[in-house]
C-alpha cells in the first residue's frame, strides 16, 4: 500500500511539470481576464446612463415622460436649442449615448387618443456585447412608460373598466408534463433551466475524459522519452501496481486540471451573463422542478458519477495501450486522436440527436462507445430512465476489464518495447 | 537447476520480426565474477542482457538466475538482478536523492534498510552536495553516476550493466569502472557489456566475444589471448572474426 502511495505521488509529480500546466494555467488566466472584462463592461452598461431630451412641446404630459425618465436608470438633460445637430454635438462632449426629441404635438395628440411619436438617436461607439444592453435599456423604459401612460388614457376613458383585466382578456396558463409528472410551468422555462444544469456537466465530463487520456498517453511516452520505463519495469514492483498507479496519478491530475478549467470557465460564464447562472431561480420554478423529478437525488448523482468514473476508467485503459505506441511526448497526440475523435462524437451526439430514438445503426454504434454513456445520464434520469444508466456503467465496466487485460498482456510481455507505429528510422 | 552458477543461458534466440538479433547464445557466470559480452554495435548485447533482465522474452532458450526461471519466474528473477540499461535515463524534475529515494522504496519497504541504501547510493555516485540538484542539470558523466548508485546500492546478487562507461570521458569511466571492481569485493556477480575491448580487459574476469547475435569465444582475457596468440582483446576479436568470415 506504502508502495502504492510512492508511486502514486511520483506519477503526479512527474505530469504537474511547468511544461505541462503553463498552456493550461494560460488558458483559465485568460478565461478569467475575460470574464472579469465583460462583467466590468456590464457594470459599467448598467450605471444610469447620461440621455439629453429636446422637449418642443413643454406641456404636462411632455413633462410627466421626462420625469418617468428619470425615475428609470437615466441622468436626464434638457436642451434648449431645439436643434438636433446641436444637441448631438452636446451629446458627443458629455459622452451621453442618447438624444430624445419630443415633438410639440405630443399632448395633443395623447389627448385627442392619437399615437404621438418619440425620435431617439443613438450614438453607437461600439459594437459590444456590453453597449447593447445599453439601448436595450432605454426600450425597455419606453415600454414601460407606455404601459403606464396607456394605463392612464384608459382609466380616464373607461373609469369603470379594471385595466389589466381589459388589456389581457386571455391568462395562457401552461403544463409540462414529463413522463407521468406534471407541473404549472412554461415549457420555455424548463429548458432553459434543464440547459443551464446540464451544460456545465458535459463539458466537465468531456474535458476530464481528455485530459486523463492525454495524461496517462503522456505518462508512458515520458517514461520512454526520458529512457526511465526500462529502468522502472525492471523492478521487482509488480506490473499491475505500475500501471494501475499510473492510471490513478493520471486520473488525479485530470480531475485538477478539470477542475481548474471549470473555475475559470465558470468565472467567464459568470462575467458574459452577468452572474444570471448562479442567481437563485424563483420558487414557482423550483416548486416545478422537484415536482417534475428535474432535480437531482444523491442516488442520480452517484449514478452520473459512475457513469463518468466508468468512462474515466476506459479513456484511461484505452489511453495506456495508446500511449505505449508513442516514443515521446510530442507524439502522445498522435497516437490519441482515435480516442478522441470517439469522446467528440458521444459528446456532440449528446447535444445533437436523442441517442435511443436515432436509426439502430446510429443508436448501437453510439451506445457501443463507452463515453456515450456519462453524456446520456443526466437526460436519462430526468426522463425517468436510470436503469439505461445502469446498464451504460455495466456496459462501461465491461469494457474496462476487456482494455485492462491487454494493457496487462502489453506490460508484462516485451510489447512494450517493441509496439511501435512506423516511423522514419533514426540512428 | 545446479546453484554453482549465478547466470546461466542456453541456446538463447531473439528476433525482433524478422531481424534476428540473438542466434543460440549459451554461457554462464559464475557467483561473484565479473562477465564480460564484448562486440560491436548491433552484435546482440543489449538484446542479451535485456532478456536476462526479464524485458524481452526469448524467441527460445533458457535463461536462469540464481536458481530462477528467467521467464517462467521474472518477478522472482526481479527481486534478485538489478539492471543498468545502455541509454538509461533519470525523472528530470527529481533531484538525485529523490531518485536514490524513489528507486530504493522500490527496492524495499523497511526504513532502515532504505536509508542504508540511500547512503550506499550517496557515496557510490561520488556527487556530494550535488546530489541536491534536479538532475536535469547534471552532466551526462554525473547521470551515469547516479544511475550506476541506484543500480548497485540495493546490493542485487546480480547486476546487469549495459555499456556502463560509453560516452562518457577518460575520469568519469576510470571511476565507474573502479566502482565496479570494489562491488565484487562486496559479494556482487557483474554482467556487463562493452564495445570497447581495452577496458574489458582490465576489468572483466571472464569474456564472451560477440558478433552478428553469435558468441564465437569465451574466456578469461589471458586465456583467449594466448589461445589466438593476440596482445589484446581487439586483436582476439580481429582474428576471431577473420576466420568466421
Ligand atoms: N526494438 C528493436 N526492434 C527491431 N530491431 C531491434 C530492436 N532492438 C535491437 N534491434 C536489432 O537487433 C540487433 C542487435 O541489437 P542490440 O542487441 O541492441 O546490439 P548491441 O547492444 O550489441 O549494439 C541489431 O541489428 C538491432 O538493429
Ligand atoms: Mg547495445
Amino acid at each position: 500500500m506504502k508502495l502504492f502511495y510512492i508511486l502514486v505521488k511520483k506519477e503526479i509529480r512527474e505530469l504537474l511539470t511547468l511544461q505541462m500546466l503553463i498552456p493550461f494555467l494560460i488558458m483559465v488566466a485568460v478565461f478569467m481576464v475575460l470574464g472579469n472584462v465583460s462583467r466590468s463592461e456590464i457594470e459599467k452598461s448598467q450605471q444610469p446612463q447620461k440621455l439629453i431630451i429636446i422637449d418642443n412641446d413643454k406641456s404636462s404630459e411632455s413633462t410627466k415622460l421626462v420625469e418617468l425618465l428619470k425615475v428609470g436608470a437615466f441622468i436626464v438633460s434638457m436642451d434648449e436649442s431645439h436643434s438636433i445637430d446641436d444637441a448631438l454635438q452636446r451629446a458627443r462632449e458629455q459622452e451621453a449615448r442618447m438624444v430624445i426629441i419630443i415633438p410639440d404635438n405630443f399632448n395633443e395628440n395623447l389627448s385627442q387618443l392619437k399615437p404621438a411619436t418619440v425620435e431617439t438617436y443613438s450614438l453607437m461607439n461600439s459594437f459590444s456585447f456590453g453597449s447593447s444592453s445599453q439601448y436595450a435599456l432605454l426600450a425597455s423604459s419606453m415600454e414601460g412608460i407606455n404601459q403606464t401612460i396607456s394605463n392612464e388614457l384608459i382609466s380616464q376613458q373607461i373609469p369603470s373598466a379594471s385595466v389589466t383585466e381589459l388589456k389581457n382578456p386571455i391568462i395562457p396558463v401552461d403544463h409540462v408534463v414529463i413522463g407521468d409528472k406534471k407541473a404549472t410551468i412554461t415549457p420555455s422555462e424548463i429548458l432553459g433551466y434543464v440547459t443551464s444544469q446540464a451544460n456545465f456537466i458535459p463539458i466537465i465530463m468531456f474535458m476530464v475524459i481528455v485530459m486523463s487520456s492525454q495524461m496517462i498517453a503522456s505518462a508512458i511516452a515520458a517514461e520512454k522519452e526520458n529512457k526511465t520505463l526500462e529502468t522502472l519495469l525492471s523492478t521487482p514492483v509488480s506490473r499491475t501496481m505500475i500501471v494501475s498507479s499510473k492510471m490513478l496519478g493520471a486520473g488525479l491530475v485530470a480531475l485538477l486540471l478539470a477542475g481548474a478549467y471549470m473555475f475559470g470557465l465558470q468565472s467567464y460564464i459568470d462575467g458574459i451573463s452577468g452572474g444570471a447562472l448562479s442567481m437563485a431561480s424563483s420558487d414557482r420554478l423550483q416548486s416545478a422542478i422537484s415536482q417534475l423529478g428535474l432535480s437531482l437525488t444523491s442516488t442520480d448523482f452517484l449514478l452520473i458519477g459512475g457513469s463518468l468514473f466508468g468512462a474515466i476508467l476506459c479513456a484511461l485503459a484505452i489511453s495506456i495501450i495508446l500511449g505505449s505506441f508513442a516514443e515521446d511526448v510530442k507524439a502522445v497526440q498522435g497516437v490519441t486522436t482515435p480516442l478522441m475523435v470517439f469522446v467528440l462524437f458521444s459528446y456532440f451526439s449528446s447535444m445533437f440527436i436523442d441517442v435511443y430514438s436515432a436509426a439502430p445503426v446510429l443508436r448501437y454504434a453510439l451506445l457501443a462507445i463507452p463515453f456515450t454513456h456519462p453524456f446520456q445520464a443526466i437526460p436519462n434520469i430526468f426522463l425517468g430512465r436510470s436503469d439505461l444508466v445502469l446498464f451504460g456503467v455495466l456496459y462501461e465496466i465491461i469494457v474496462f476489464t476487456v482494455f485492462v487485460i491487454i494493457a496487462a498482456k502489453i506490460f508484462s510481455s516485451d510489447k512494450i518495447f517493441t509496439l511501435k507505429i512506423k516511423m522514419p528510422k533514426r540512428n | 537447476m545446479s546453484s554453482n552458477f549465478a547466470v546461466q543461458v542456453n541456446d538463447l534466440h531473439k528476433s525482433y520480426g524478422g531481424i534476428v538479433a540473438v542466434n543460440s547464445i549459451s554461457f554462464s557466470i559464475k557467483p561473484n565474477e565479473i562477465f564480460a559480452l564484448i562486440g560491436p554495435n548491433g552484435a546482440g548485447k543489449s538484446t542479451t542482457l535485456r532478456m536476462i533482465a526479464t524485458l524481452l522474452s526469448p524467441t527460445s532458450g533458457s535463461i536462469d538466475v540464481f536458481g530462477h526461471d528467467g521467464i517462467k519466474e521474472s518477478q522472482e528473477v526481479r527481486r534478485v538482478i538489478s539492471y543498468l540499461p545502455e541509454e538509461a535515463g533519470a525523472y528530470k524534475n527529481m533531484s538525485g536523492r529523490d531518485y536514490l529515494h524513489f528507486m530504493g522504496s522500490l527496492f524495499t519497504q523497511d526504513t532502515n534498510q532504505l536509508k542504508e541504501f540511500i547512503s550506499m547510493g550517496e557515496e557510490i555516485s561520488g556527487l556530494g552536495d550535488r546530489l541536491k540538484d534536479k538532475i536535469k542539470t547534471y552532466s551526462k558523466g554525473m547521470t551515469r553516476k547516479v544511475l550506476l548508485a541506484r543500480t548497485v546500492m540495493t546490493k542485487p546478487k546480480l547486476a546487469i550493466l549495459d555499456e556502463p562507461t560509453s560516452g562518457l570521458d577518460v575520469i568519469n569511466a576510470l571511476e565507474i569502472r573502479r566502482t565496479i571492481k570494489s562491488l565484487v569485493k562486496n559479494g556482487m556477480t557483474v554482467l556487463l557489456s562493452s564495445h570497447n575491448m581495452l577496458e574489458i580487459e582490465y576489468l572483466s574476469d571472464r569474456v564472451g566475444i560477440i558478433s552478428q547475435g553469435t558468441i564465437h569465444a569465451i574466456g578469461t582475457p589471458q586465456e583467449l589471448k594466448q589461445q589466438y596468440n593476440a596482445a589484446n582483446l581487439e586483436e582476439v576479436f580481429a582474428a576471431i572474426t577473420s576466420t568466421t568470415k
